[in-house]
């Protein structure tokens, strides 16, 4: 769907340093295009908690500066509004990060890499706008809202729920099994990490969930490794040949589902258990935690463009945190990927 | 032969679709590398360096072969990078 979409403002990100307490400017890139990318994540946001019409008749966005002080920017805020048959609802969405703040991470590893700064040098980020030209402030952008399908829980080949929580405005279910399934390959493959397809469907249900405020819910339900997808220690590569093949026993199960994501591990060994509770923060664990890296996000960017996408990780928490084994399932929310509670069910 | 007149394209999760019609923008003169430049282009999508690959009826095709060669059931693309997770 299209939208018309009024930015008065661009933006630049700049990178900056000050070795010898006088500040230098490492770099500067343009941050404009980056806004089409909020704009999709504020209409999929709105689709997905329901605020928004999945088919609106027309939908109008504004791309506003949130300053710290002129020309720094705190926040880009997008208010959209949808209109359908004769109604309009708006939502407003403010977002502190952004692919700036990716960008902004990468170009300062590579600055440390090239002996631009020093490695143990602080990189500042600043974005900042400005006025943009007047012809440059009105444009129409193409946006993809989610694709939802009506089903009810059976459809869907839910019997029961389970543990866990929902988010309100974006509930997950999970299926007990393939939950099982993941954490088991996570411990079985130890620092090397394993991964694979994840089928899923993308639902309105007649009535939300108990604890949702939405009747949109995404349910993974099945996951299926490929011997051409390869893993090694803080790496797994993922074979287009094995996706595709797993695209197709999704359409062969014949229950409507796609592959929707992609799981993996950052490792888990068996001494883990026991191990970070006690050494808090000086303890230094080779595998990496819980969370996604930039690498992650070059993953989900470009496997699943989409902002309804998920990324579920196994592996440790952060150190300090309880040690178990955990399964996450990180979501689009306000331009970073971020840890939603979910619900398992058989 | 009978020639291809449109192609559905999209993502391993079909969630970002792209209907392309092979008589304006995009002709049968195009390569399918240009294709999925195209579709790219059109979602906002990073390159991110990698390296990314049409697959018709499960079979992955050739960037240099024009669309005006393909058969017409070569009409359901999906685009899939080489990825590795960190």
């Amino acid at each position: 769907m299209d939208a018309a979409v009024v930015s008065q403002y661009g933006y630049r990100l700049e990178l900056w340093s000050a070795p010898d307490g006088a500040w230098r400017r490492l770099k500067t890139r343009d941050a404009t295009p980056d806004v089409a990318d909020l704009v999709e994540e504020a209409l999929v946001s709105g689709v997905l908690s329901e605020e928004l019409p999945l088919e609106p008749d027309a939908l109008a966005a504004e791309v506003l500066p949130v300053f710290s002080a002129d020309p720094f920017v705190a926040e880009i805020e997008v208010r959209l509004e949808a209109r359908l048959n004769g109604h309009a609802r708006t939502i407003s969405r403010r977002f502190a990060e952004g692919p700036w703040v990716r960008a902004a991470l990468r170009d300062a590893a590579l600055l440390r890499q090239g002996g631009g700064v020093r490695k143990d040098e602080t990189v500042y980020r600043l974005l900042a706008a400005e006025a943009a030209a007047p012809e440059a402030a009105s444009s129409v952008l193409a946006l993809d809202a989610p694709r939802i399908a009506e089903h009810t829980l059976a459809d869907l080949g839910v019997r029961g729920l389970g543990a866990g929580a929902l988010d309100p405005e974006r509930p997950i279910l999970v299926h007990r099994r393939l939950v099982n399934e993941v954490l088991e390959w996570t411990r079985e493959a130890g620092k090397a990490e394993t991964g694979g397809a994840l089928f899923g469907r993308l639902a309105r249900l007649p009535a939300p969930l108990p604890g949702a405020r939405t009747r949109v819910v995404t349910v993974l339900s099945a996951a299926l490794r490929d011997a051409r997808h390869a893993g090694a220690a803080s790496s797994f590569d993922f074979s287009p040949a094995a996706l595709l093949a797993a695209a197709e026993v999704a359409e062969e199960r014949g229950a409507g589902e796609s592959v929707l994501a992609v799981f993996h591990s950052h490792g888990w060994l068996a001494e883990c258990a026991s191990c970070a509770a006690d050494a808090g923060k000086d303890h230094a664990c080779a595998l990496p935690e819980c969370e996604p890296s930039l690498q992650d996000y070059v993953l989900l960017e470009s496997l699943f463009p989409g902002k309804a996408a998920l990324l579920p990780i196994a592996g440790r928490r952060p150190a300090g945190a309880s040690q178990r084994l955990a399964f996450e399932v990180f979501a689009w929310r306000l331009g970073a990927l971020r840890a939603l509670p979910w619900q398992d069910y058989d | 032969m009978p020639v291809l007149e449109n192609i559905c394209i999209a993502d391993i999760s079909g969630q970002k679709r792209l209907d392309v019609r092979l008589n304006g923008e995009i002709t049968l003169k195009h390569t399918v590398g240009q294709v999925v430049d195209h579709f790219l282009d059109a979602k906002r999508i990073p390159r991110n360096e990698l390296r990314w690959s049409a697959f018709s009826r499960g079979v992955m095709l050739d960037h240099k072969q024009e669309l005006g060669d393909l058969h017409q059931t070569d009409d359901q693309w999906r685009v899939i990078p080489e990825v590795s997770a960190g």
